[in-house]
């Protein structure tokens, strides 16, 4: 215990925690953004009505990343990217914006399942009236129907972030530091694991009850503002 | 049909026993560092020119400390690992006893991108010219004394010629480890010397041990600095300085063990480790 | 193609799947005309209004609508829906917006898309102009945004007050009653001034109690020379709102004629069968 107090505070050892933070909170929020945007996009394109020859093939392209990036784990899918893609395309990106791009890629799959049924969800007619005003099918997408089927999911939405916190452990392979990687480090240089590995899973539980209950009030919000 | 399928699934289940009782019924666990030469000398590899240890099988761990640790519960028998972090572990936990036999002979040496062959150049003239300052910097480290800690620069993208990008792994002390943001360990304060005399800005890139010889030449990192013994096969990714330290396996056990007391070779070791399996 | 008529139907076919449910359905409509289409259930009423704005895609025929075939799949639809107003059975107020933004939402946001158009289009023809010897003529663009925006709104709140709502402009639409809903609806429908409105069924979702005030902003709307064509089952507002009657059955408008030709004199068996069951 009081090597651990030693290492983490007297060298330094929250300078680093605190920026693995950094880097985690990062790595989840803009990972989520990316993922929401175009899982978005992919769940429209699933949606659309299919008379055309350009949705139908837009439907497969999007059919098959999702089942490569939901078939594959996360880890491989950043060795991948990190370790073969980009030196093969002889691209040099930051270790950080590297893992926020595959997080992103990663949960658009994900998240476009989920929009996919939240898009169900809302009721046909919504789409019926915007169409019938005449605004065309990408608006009354946007205006009208995503936002009403974000506020069905967000929910599960909340549990695909954080998954993603605690998912972010994993970018130490590609030599970014997280929170997880912050306090193992104290655990490498005191050989001694059970207390900084303890007090990780307490960050990560401060970090998970917070984010569930910023759900809950976005939630409570929502439905407020529906009832006024 | 029926019968079929309960055939099939009769001789599935027969597989998966025989299978898990193939697999950890017979070999006896020890653990290595993932990647390193013990993990090689366990298993056997004909580029390293290993047999391996009949009877045994290496689980890979992230670092010494933790394989140590699944020493002292149970789960594995035995650790191999470097002998310099071997003693250095000795004196961070109690209760472990480090068998003084070299398993191996090696030496360690830098991995250079092997699109940079001014960079191994320069390395390799460095190492030569300044062969008391690093021998200075291997026995401060020995006695612990005077260590200086490095802080890596901020990786500069756009700027890659200005910064000298190390890969390393910092769980394998006295060779590298961290406290707090500063880099410790001969590697370091050797890369460190290599910086400054190249003018260059240091970036430490700290990642897992698996993932060091394979990142070199790959988003900027251009050398390699973990405690890496020279061998064929990761010459083949990376451009290999002259060694700068000579070094070995050695063998871990439990305070209690009196198995190895009478060993004075390597080749007792391994009779013995044969004679327990 | 005759100049009066605002809308024209030739031939008009709609399945889904192997069940065809328009066999072929032909109409001209005068501008102001008033047609109530009145029909068992199941008859094909409801789905002949939505192939009018291709809300069902029609199988076969064509729809003219100011002679051009909304039918044909190269014509850009929006751009037609925008004059053809549709009210439906269930209101499909946007749950998200409130009252106002249901209303102001697609005026604002079409003209805007529009101007968005008009200036991309202008850009290349600036940049086109410099290679070109007589000039290319640009957009005019009259109107900024806070002005669309502004006049959108003063429409919108001229409309709330006009049915007596007001009051509830800045509310959601799920604290509202079906009535109340539904004349929204037709206000939201009136926003875009359309040249004719589609009602389908705009009273069959709504409480007894309700269904006059809605009957009475239609009769309103009806009375100001709107073009509309109504599916309904209150034979009584169709009498004397309408000044054409469609009786349809199994996919094809079997009889039609004035109100007083329909309802006091069927010629139809079907027809007749079909009265005595409802009147």
């Amino acid at each position: 215990m009081e090597l651990f107090f030693e290492h983490f505070i007297t060298k330094g050892g929250y300078k680093v925690a605190l920026e693995g933070l950094l880097a985690t909170a990062e790595i989840a929020v803009f990972g989520l953004i990316i993922g929401i945007l175009l899982g978005t996009v992919i769940a429209i394109v699933r949606v659309m009505p299919k008379y055309k020859v350009l949705p139908r093939v837009l439907d497969v392209i999007c059919n098959i990343y999702v089942a490569l990036f939901r078939g594959t784990p996360m880890v491989v899918q950043l060795l991948v990217g990190y370790y073969v893609l980009l030196p093969a395309i002889g691209l040099r990106l930051d270790g950080v914006v590297v893992a926020v791009i595959i997080f992103g890629l990663n949960s658009a799959a994900y998240v476009s399942e989920m929009m996919r049924s939240g898009i169900q969800s809302v009721d046909i007619g919504q789409l019926e009236a915007a169409r019938a005003l005449g605004m065309p099918y990408a608006m009354a997408m946007m205006k009208i129907v995503i936002p009403q089927s974000i506020k069905n999911i967000l929910p599960t939405l909340g549990n695909e972030f954080i998954v993603l916190v605690k998912d972010t452990s994993i970018v130490s392979f590609i030599a970014v530091v997280d929170i997880t990687k912050a306090f193992r480090q104290i655990g490498d240089a005191t050989y001694e694991y059970v207390i900084p590995y303890l007090f990780l899973a307490l960050v990560y539980l401060v970090l998970v009850a917070g984010i569930a209950a910023l759900v809950k009030l976005m939630e409570r919000r929502l439905k407020k503002s529906e009832r006024q | 049909m029926k019968k079929i399928i309960s055939l099939i699934l009769c001789l599935f289940m027969l597989t998966g026993t025989i299978g898990i009782l193939a697999s950890c019924g017979d070999d006896i666990q020890i653990g290595v560092q993932a990647g390193t030469t013990g993990e090689y000398f366990v298993n056997g590899d004909p580029d390293w020119g290993f047999e391996g240890l009949d009877g045994y099988a290496a689980k890979g761990y992230s670092n010494g400390g933790l394989a140590i640790a699944d020493m002292k519960s149970g789960a594995v028998e035995y650790v191999i690992i470097d002998k310099a972090p071997a003693l250095q572990l000795k004196k961070a936990i109690k209760g472990i006893k480090v068998i003084d036999i070299e398993l191996t002979e090696e030496t360690y040496a830098f991995g250079v991108d092997k699109a940079q062959a001014d960079l191994l150049a320069s390395i390799n003239n460095i190492l030569a010219t300044e062969q008391d300052a690093i021998k200075a910097i291997i026995d401060k480290y020995a006695q612990g004394k005077n260590l200086v800690g490095v802080v890596s620069a901020k990786e500069d993208v756009s700027n890659p010629d200005k910064q000298l990008v190390v890969a390393t792994n910092a769980a394998f002390a006295p060779f590298e480890y961290k406290e707090g943001e500063k880099f410790y360990g001969i590697d370091i304060e050797i890369m460190a010397l290599v910086a400054e005399k190249l003018d260059l800005e240091l970036v430490i890139k700290d990642m897992e041990f698996d993932a060091v010889v394979t990142s070199v030449g790959k988003n900027g990192v251009d050398v390699a600095a973990a405690g890496l013994s020279v061998n064929e096969e990761r010459a083949k990714s990376v451009n290999f300085s002259t060694s700068y330290y000579d070094a070995a396996q050695v063998l871990i056990v439990p305070e209690d063990c009196t198995d190895f007391d009478s060993c004075r070779t390597a080749e007792d070791v391994i009779a013995k480790l044969d004679e327990l399996k | 193609m005759n100049d009066n008529n605002i809308l024209s139907v030739r031939g008009l076919k709609k399945s889904f799947g192997k069940l065809e449910v328009l066999k072929g359905v032909d109409i001209d409509i005068k501008k102001g005309e008033k047609i109530a289409i009145i029909g068992p259930s199941g008859c094909g009423k409801s789905t002949f209004l939505r192939c009018i704005n291709c809300m069902e895609d029609p199988s076969g025929g064509s729809i003219f609508f100011n002679d051009v075939d909304l039918a044909d799949q190269r014509v850009d639809i929006n751009i037609h829906r925008e004059q053809i107003g549709m009210v439906f059975q269930q209101f499909n107020l946007f749950n998200n917006k409130t009252i106002i933004e249901n209303i102001m939402l697609a005026p604002v946001s079409l003209t805007l898309k529009k101007i968005k158009k008009a200036k991309r289009k202008n850009f290349f023809t600036k940049v086109g102009n410099i290679f070109r010897k007589n000039k290319k003529e640009l957009i005019k663009i009259t109107q900024t945004k806070a002005e669309i925006v502004e006049n959108a709104r003063a429409n919108a709140e001229k409309l709330l007050k006009r049915i007596g709502l007001e009051d509830k402009a800045d509310v959601y639409p799920s604290t509202l009653s079906g009535g109340q809903k539904q004349r929204v609806a037709i206000v939201r429908a009136l926003a875009m001034n359309p040249q004719v409105i589609l009602f389908d069924e705009p009273t069959s979702a709504l409480d007894p109690e309700m269904v006059g005030e809605v009957l009475d902003l239609i009769k309103e709307v009806a009375n100001e020379g709107m073009t509309m064509l109504i599916v309904t089952h209150e034979m009584g507002f169709a009498r004397e709102v309408a000044n054409r009657v469609l009786f349809m059955d199994s996919g094809i408008i079997a009889e039609q004629g004035t109100p007083a030709e329909i309802f006091d004199n069927p010629q139809n068996p079907r027809t007749i069968q079909f009265l005595k069951a409802v009147l």
